[in-house]
Order: C-alpha cells, then sequence, then structure tokens
C-alpha cells in the first residue's frame, strides 16, 4: 500500500510540474491557444469563394470576318473572362502575356467558316503564363467552358433561324391540312375525281414539306431523338408515304379512303401544333435542353472555413502534443535532471505517465478552448455529439503525445526535436487530407497517412462536427491502438535509457 | 588501496565498500581498480584533477554506470540489486545544476522530495531543509531568478529532502564563493554529526582539511586513502622541519646533517630563500636535536619550527611522486 502511494505521489509530481511548467510561459500558453485561433480566424476573414477573373487578350486578323463576333461575345462571356482589347499582332500579344501585363490571350481563327466547309474544327487557342498546375487546370477548365459558350451561341443563332424556318412550315402544314381536308369532304360526299385530284396535291405538298423540315428543324429532331420522340422529320415522312397512298388508291372502298384522309388530317394537326410548341420554346432551353443542379443531404450549408476547421484542429492539436512531448525528455536528458531519475527511486514508467497525463490535461484544455473559439467565435457548425467529439479528442491527443515521445526519445538534442516535429507537421499537411483528398494519393503512399494520427483526426472530426455522424468505431479504435502501441515502444526505450550504462 | 581506518570502519559499518572496481568506455579506461571502504558517519573527500574519473566512480556507486568489472556496494548492497527502498536511503547532487528555471525554490524541492516518495505532509520538511541551507524567505522565487549560489544550495536542499543516509555530493562547492563554500561543510559536518556518511568529490585540494578521510585520483587510479594529516605525512614521509639558519652549512657540514640520525633517509632540502626544510619522523623530538646539531657547529638558528604545507602542495607533491613512480615503473619494463 506504501509502495503504490508513493508511485502515485511520483507521477503526480510529474504532473503537476509539466502543467505547471508550461503555464509559468504565458506567451507559450497565448501562442498555443490564441495563435491557432488567430491564425482561423484571419483564414476565415480573408478567404474569398470566388473564381479569378483572367485579364484576356483577344487576337483577332483585322480582315478576319469572326472580328464582330469577338467584338460582340468577348463582353459576354462571364465574370472570369475581362477582356482587354482585341489586337492583330501574335507577338504583341506574347509579349504582353510574359510581362504578365494580361493572363490570357486567346487567338482567334481567322477564317472558321473555311474550315468547317473542310470538315475541319476551328481551334481557339488559349495562351497562359502559369506554372501552377492548379491554375493551369483551372484556364484549362475555364477555355473549355469558354468554348461551349460560344458553340452555344452558334447553336441559339441556329435555334433562332429554325423558329423562322417553323413559322413558314407551319403555313405550309395548314395548307397541307386543308387540302387534306378537302380530299376527306370530296370522298365522303363520292366525288372521286375532285378527292383524286385534293390527294394529288396532297401528295405534291408534303414532299415539299419534308424537303423544308429536314434542315431548319434539326436541332427540334436531335432533342427529340435524344429524348426517344418520334421525330418531326419521320412523322412527315409517314404522313407523305401515306398521302402517296391515298393519292394512287382508287380500288379501296370509298370510306376507307376518306378515314386514311381523316387520319392524314389529324397527323397534320398534331405537327402543327409540335410547330407551334416549337415556336414557343426558349432558345436558350432548345440548344440547352438539360441543366444539372447539385444538393447536399446535409443540414447545413459549409463554408470553406468551415470545412477547413476540423482538419486544423486536428492538426495543430498533433502538432501541439508532438511539440511538448518531443521537447520533454530530450530536455530532461539534455539539462541532466534525467540523472537525477536515474539515481532515484522512480521508475521510468512513472515518469512516462506523469508526463503524459500532464501533457494530456493540458492539451485537453488547450483543445476544448479553442473548440469554444471557433465554435462560439467563428460560428463553425457543430452537428455532432459533444460526447463523440470528446471522445476523439481525446484519441487523437493520446496518440499524438504517444508518438511526440517516442520522437523526443530518439533526438539527442532539443533542436534535433523540434526538426523532427516539424517533418511530421510537414508530412501531416500533404499525406493527412489537410488539403489533399488520399484518393490523389499513389495507394502504397497512403500508408504514410495512415501512420500519422492526424489523418484519423481530419476523418473523425469532420464526421462528428460536419456530417453530425457518430465516430467510426475502427478508425477511433485504430487512434486509441495507436497511442497504445507507441507508449508501451516509448516505455522501453526509457527504462533502457534510464538504465545502468 | 587499504581502508581508510580499519578501527572506524569495524565500530561504525562500512557504508561504501569498492574491491578493484573498474570502468571503462570502449578501450579508455575511465576508473581503473579502484578499493576503498568508507565508515558510516564519515565525510569521504574525493580529490583529484578535473577528468580524473571522481565522477564517474561517483555514478557507478549510484548505480548509474555498471561497472566493468570489480566490486561495488553501498549500503550492503549492490547498485544493480537497488531496491526502491535503497534508493530513497540515498541522496545525490549532481555536478552540473538540473532543476527547473521555470519553477519556484518551494516546487523544486518538492518535485525532489515527490521523487523520493516523501508523504505529501511535507511542509515542515521542506521548509526544514531549505532553513537548512538558507533559503527561508526565498521559497516564491524563481529559480532562473536566483543566484548561483542560491542554485547549489537548492541543489543540496533537493539532496536532503527525504533525509538520506548516504549522500553523494558531486563538487557540490564549484564555482561559489569561499565565505559560501566553508557555510557549505559546516552544512556537511552538521550532516555527519547526524550520522549521515558524505561522499564529496572537490577540485579544491584545500578542502580536504574538512574531511575525515581523503581519497586523492589521478588519471583514474585511486593513489592514496587516508586522513588529512596522514596524508601530508604519507607524502611527505614524515614530518617536516624549516630552519633558518644564520648561514647555510658547507658542503661536508651538510652531509654530516644528511647523516644524522634525526634525518630521515637524508632528507634534508634547501629552499629557495636559503633555509632549510629537513624531514624528520618526529617534529618534537626532532626539533631540540637539530637546534643542538647547529650550535655545535657555530651555525645561529634565526628561526625553526614545524611546517605544515598546504594541501595544494601536498597534493602537486603526490601527483609527482606519482609520476616519477610510473617514469621508474615504464623504464624498469623497458
Amino acid at each position: 500500500m506504501r509502495s503504490l502511494t508513493q508511485s502515485i505521489i511520483r507521477i503526480l509530481a510529474f504532473v503537476r510540474k509539466e502543467i505547471v511548467n508550461v503555464l509559468r510561459q504565458p506567451r507559450l500558453v497565448a501562442s498555443l491557444i490564441l495563435g491557432p485561433f488567430l491564425i482561423l480566424l484571419l483564414f476565415g476573414v480573408g478567404y474569398r469563394d470566388e473564381a479569378r477573373t483572367l485579364r484576356t487578350l483577344f487576337v483577332v486578323p483585322d480582315d478576319s470576318p469572326m472580328r464582330p463576333f469577338v467584338e460582340d461575345y468577348s463582353t459576354r462571356l462571364g465574370r472570369q473572362i475581362d477582356p482587354r482589347g482585341i489586337i492583330p499582332d501574335t507577338a504583341e500579344a506574347d509579349r504582353e502575356l510574359r510581362q504578365q501585363q494580361v493572363d490570357l490571350v486567346v487567338v482567334v481563327p481567322p477564317d472558321p467558316a473555311a474550315q468547317l466547309n473542310n470538315n475541319e474544327q476551328a481551334t481557339f487557342q488559349m495562351y497562359h503564363y502559369e506554372i501552377d498546375p492548379y491554375e493551369q487546370t483551372y484556364i484549362e477548365i475555364l477555355g473549355r467552358n469558354y468554348i461551349e459558350e460560344i458553340n452555344r451561341q452558334v447553336l441559339l443563332t441556329a435555334a433562332d433561324q429554325g423558329k423562322v424556318e417553323a413559322a413558314a412550315l407551319q403555313e405550309r402544314v395548314t395548307a397541307a391540312r386543308e387540302t387534306a381536308t378537302a380530299a376527306r369532304v370530296a370522298l365522303e360526299a363520292g366525288d372521286e375525281a375532285a378527292a383524286g385530284i385534293a390527294a394529288g396535291d396532297l401528295d405534291s405538298q408534303l414532299g415539299l414539306l419534308a424537303v423544308a423540315a429536314g434542315s431548319g428543324l434539326a436541332l427540334l429532331g436531335g432533342v427529340e431523338n435524344t429524348l426517344g420522340a418520334e421525330t418531326l422529320q419521320a412523322q412527315l415522312l409517314a404522313i407523305q408515304a401515306a398521302s402517296a397512298a391515298l393519292s394512287a388508291d382508287t380500288t379501296t372502298p370509298v370510306a376507307e379512303r376518306a378515314a386514311s384522309a381523316a387520319a392524314i388530317e389529324a397527323d397534320l394537326a398534331e405537327v402543327d401544333g409540335v410547330l407551334s410548341r416549337y415556336q414557343g420554346i426558349d432558345s436558350q432551353v432548345l440548344v440547352s435542353p438539360f441543366r444539372s443542379e447539385t444538393l447536399s443531404i446535409t443540414d447545413v450549408s459549409l463554408g470553406p472555413t468551415d470545412f477547413f476547421v476540423p482538419a486544423v484542429i486536428a492538426l495543430l492539436l498533433q502538432h501541439i502534443a508532438v511539440t511538448l512531448a518531443g521537447l520533454s525528455i530530450v530536455r530532461e536528458r539534455q539539462d541532466g535532471p534525467l540523472e537525477l531519475f536515474r539515481a532515484s527511486p522512480v521508475s521510468a514508467f512513472q515518469t512516462l505517465i506523469g508526463k503524459f497525463i500532464g501533457y494530456l490535461i493540458l492539451t485537453a484544455v488547450i483543445g476544448a478552448v479553442l473548440t469554444a473559439l471557433v465554435v462560439f467565435g467563428l460560428g463553425v457548425p457543430m452537428l455532432g455529439n459533444w460526447g463523440y467529439y470528446a471522445l476523439v479528442v481525446l484519441a487523437l491527443l493520446c496518440a499524438s503525445l504517444s508518438l511526440g515521445f517516442f520522437l523526443s526519445l530518439l533526438a539527442h538534442t532539443d533542436s534535433q526535436a523540434i526538426q523532427y516535429a516539424m517533418l511530421l507537421l510537414l508530412a501531416s499537411i500533404f499525406f493527412s487530407g489537410f488539403f489533399l483528398a488520399l484518393y490523389r494519393l499513389w495507394e502504397p503512399v497512403r500508408a504514410v497517412s495512415w501512420a500519422l494520427p492526424v489523418t484519423y483526426g481530419i476523418n473523425l472530426l469532420q464526421s462528428v462536427m460536419l456530417r453530425g455522424q457518430m465516430p467510426g468505431m475502427i478508425m477511433l479504435g485504430a487512434l486509441f491502438l495507436f497511442a497504445l502501441v507507441f507508449f508501451v515502444l516509448d516505455w522501453w526505450r526509457l527504462s533502457r535509457l534510464m538504465a545502468r550504462q | 588501496m587499504a581502508p581508510p581506518s580499519d578501527e572506524m570502519a569495524r565500530q561504525n559499518g562500512v557504508v561504501i565498500r569498492t574491491h578493484e572496481l573498474t570502468k571503462k568506455f570502449d578501450a579508455d579506461v575511465v576508473v581503473d581498480s579502484v578499493t576503498m571502504s568508507i565508515p558510516r558517519g564519515s565525510i569521504f573527500g574525493f580529490i583529484g584533477p578535473s577528468g580524473c574519473g571522481k565522477t564517474t566512480t561517483m555514478r557507478l556507486l549510484l548505480g548509474i554506470y555498471e561497472a566493468s568489472s570489480g566490486v561495488v556496494e553501498v549500503l550492503g548492497r549492490a547498485p544493480d540489486k537497488f531496491t526502491t527502498a535503497d534508493r530513497q536511503r540515498i541522496g545525490y547532487m549532481s555536478q552540473l545544476f538540473v532543476m527547473y528555471p521555470d519553477l519556484t525554490v518551494w516546487e523544486n524541492v518538492n518535485f525532489a522530495a515527490s521523487l523520493y516518495g516523501v508523504p505529501l505532509r511535507r511542509r515542515a520538511r521542506l521548509a526544514s531543509v531549505l532553513d537548512l541551507v538558507e533559503l527561508t524567505g526565498h521559497e516564491g522565487k524563481r529559480v532562473r531568478n536566483i543566484s548561483g549560489g542560491m542554485r547549489q544550495r537548492l541543489s543540496l536542499a533537493a539532496a536532503l529532502v527525504h533525509d538520506p543516509e548516504v549522500i553523494f555530493l558531486d563538487e557540490p562547492t564549484a564555482g561559489i564563493d569561499p565565505v559560501l563554500r566553508s557555510k557549505f561543510w559546516a552544512h556537511f559536518k552538521s550532516l555527519k554529526e547526524m550520522g549521515r556518511t558524505l561522499f564529496v568529490t572537490t577540485q579544491y585540494v584545500g578542502e580536504a582539511a574538512y574531511c575525515d578521510y581523503v581519497g586523492v585520483m589521478s588519471a583514474g587510479q585511486l593513489l592514496i586513502v587516508e586522513t588529512p594529516e596522514g596524508l601530508r605525512r604519507r607524502v611527505l614521509g614524515g614530518h617536516v622541519l624549516r630552519v633558518n639558519p644564520s648561514r647555510l652549512p658547507d658542503y661536508q657540514q651538510m652531509a654530516e646533517l644528511r647523516a644524522a640520525p634525526f634525518v630521515r633517509a637524508g632528507q634534508v632540502t634547501v629552499n629557495p630563500d636559503l633555509s632549510l626544510q629537513i624531514v624528520v619522523d618526529d617534529a618534537s623530538t626532532a626539533l631540540p636535536a637539530v637546534m643542538s646539531w647547529m650550535d655545535e657547529r657555530g651555525l645561529t638558528v634565526t628561526e625553526a619550527g614545524e611546517f605544515s604545507p598546504t594541501f595544494d602542495e601536498v597534493f602537486v607533491m603526490l601527483l609527482e611522486q606519482e609520476q616519477k613512480r610510473r617514469l621508474q615503473g615504464e623504464m624498469s619494463h623497458a
């Protein structure tokens, strides 16, 4: 019993010593708590969720038929394109680009019609001077959007033209309907001669209709084809076939032929309706019949700061824990107290667990204050259960402290320990999913990610804070296992260090 | 090397014992066959130049280092068999200052007390030990703000806070002023009177006078273990008389003096101030004989008496003798 009491006294001595030692350094405490909060605050205030605007120069020869088109559309391509002029000289545009006076140079094809006639696509060349791969990708995407917009403008023109043609076509359909009505009425009256004449007229009118509809209504036909509907063209061809049969047929009983004429009449009425609807459809809808709408099933709309907060908390807590623990043992060794421990009755386990508890209390308080500041100060959503949150933070801190002690036992000087902690921070930024999603990493390299406590921490904190989910038990268990394995390794290393030499 | 005082060791019991204790770091022999016994309730001064192996020997006794060969026992047990209870009976003040600068004087001593498992109701004990080292009134000061002398006293307080039986002090007086050094030795003496055993290393040879026994170490070897007075005698070969005649004896007279029965092994030397230094077996009986011998030869003595060299001088002489002995040994081998 006395031995247990003495053991507890020794452990508590380390707990108290480590806490007091840190609290006696107010600047350190301030930088540990306020530093991360201020960084988050500044990030939140300073972050602008806006696409970059590119200063764009267009290169079009003076005599190009495209020049009026570019002059018209250069200002209608969205906020991302900031037109800085149209010049004919490619070399001058290149110079301005290299001097970074503009961000993008668009070389417009001088005679696209000639290329189209040669069955070639006309190419808009876009030059940039970016070295950042993300910016390069942004410009590529913007270029694609830009060309899609131009293509859409071309289609809009075609659609408007198609509507004009549809109006003319509708007049022909009306005339054909009237002829079909005349044929039906003549058949019903038993006037075979008049009916034959009317059927012949109808046949020739429908032949002309099919030809006219072939070019002007291609756009509508394309949409209908995509939707799986019978196209206007096919419908007209079918009506024409029925009309030809009616015109040539003199043997079938009159009543049946009158019924055929009535059917043609009805089909033409339907075509008439289609043409009316086509003219009523907005050209924008015609050229872009589909659009996407993205909806999230999370209960809250998240800003970029909100998304990064759990990751920043995880990263900072790991870094603080690793740094405190990392400096702890190496300083005891470097400054001499370890020699006193070796001569005293204190054991490696008592030393380690005392320090561990001390730093766990300290870092947990730091974590709690930091969390309160970001949730209640910055308004970052906390959708999950606070108990789960505390459990995840506890697991993360345990794993990070064990890892920190391990680094401390590897290092021979405090500058070496700091170097290890900084390397770990760097690895954490790149491999933990902090700003790069893990799927972007080559699978074997992901082993590095899962060797870092922060990877689990980010994942779990995002689930709890932003999705309101219960933490994944496998990940949580992995963090505690990580802490246990490294603690045992630390204990073994410190026992060797405190043993006789 | 023989025990310092077999009689005292028998009476009080041996607290520290080594036999042929050797420590090697790779091929370097840092402690070479050290044999000694230190009785309970004594102050053992371990003297030697920097890097001679004093601290390593102390670390071997504390169990910080493992002996390469030989026997070592403290409180009747080998350090590798020390139990927690054994370690609680030992106090250690290391050569370097190892207290925590951001903790206060009180917190540092309190931490040391906890390491040794002192029960939590310990305020009186802490106050008492701080009083002993004259740090009362400075309890709340942060260690980074106190003077070098106060730091040394704090280290001593931390080594004594659990009231150990055996106290190892590694150069406790290094870098502090003579007044404080004198106070430290007064503390050590009071601890000895309380029955504690102190093993103290020092570079200040003069501090040998405060010890019950002195061990002199050089190049890893324990040259001698003696009482301070015995050390003088062993080094000088007997008592030393310093005689200042009105004129120096001539060559013939000097030869006669060296052959005189009261002179030990012909040891007569002329000092730079033209006085004579004569080694004798017993100063009290030899001094009248010398005076008579001078008088018979018409030599007037202006000043005569027993010469007591400082421990610094004794130490230098001892090292010179040791160097000479080694050279002779090497030559005879050659």
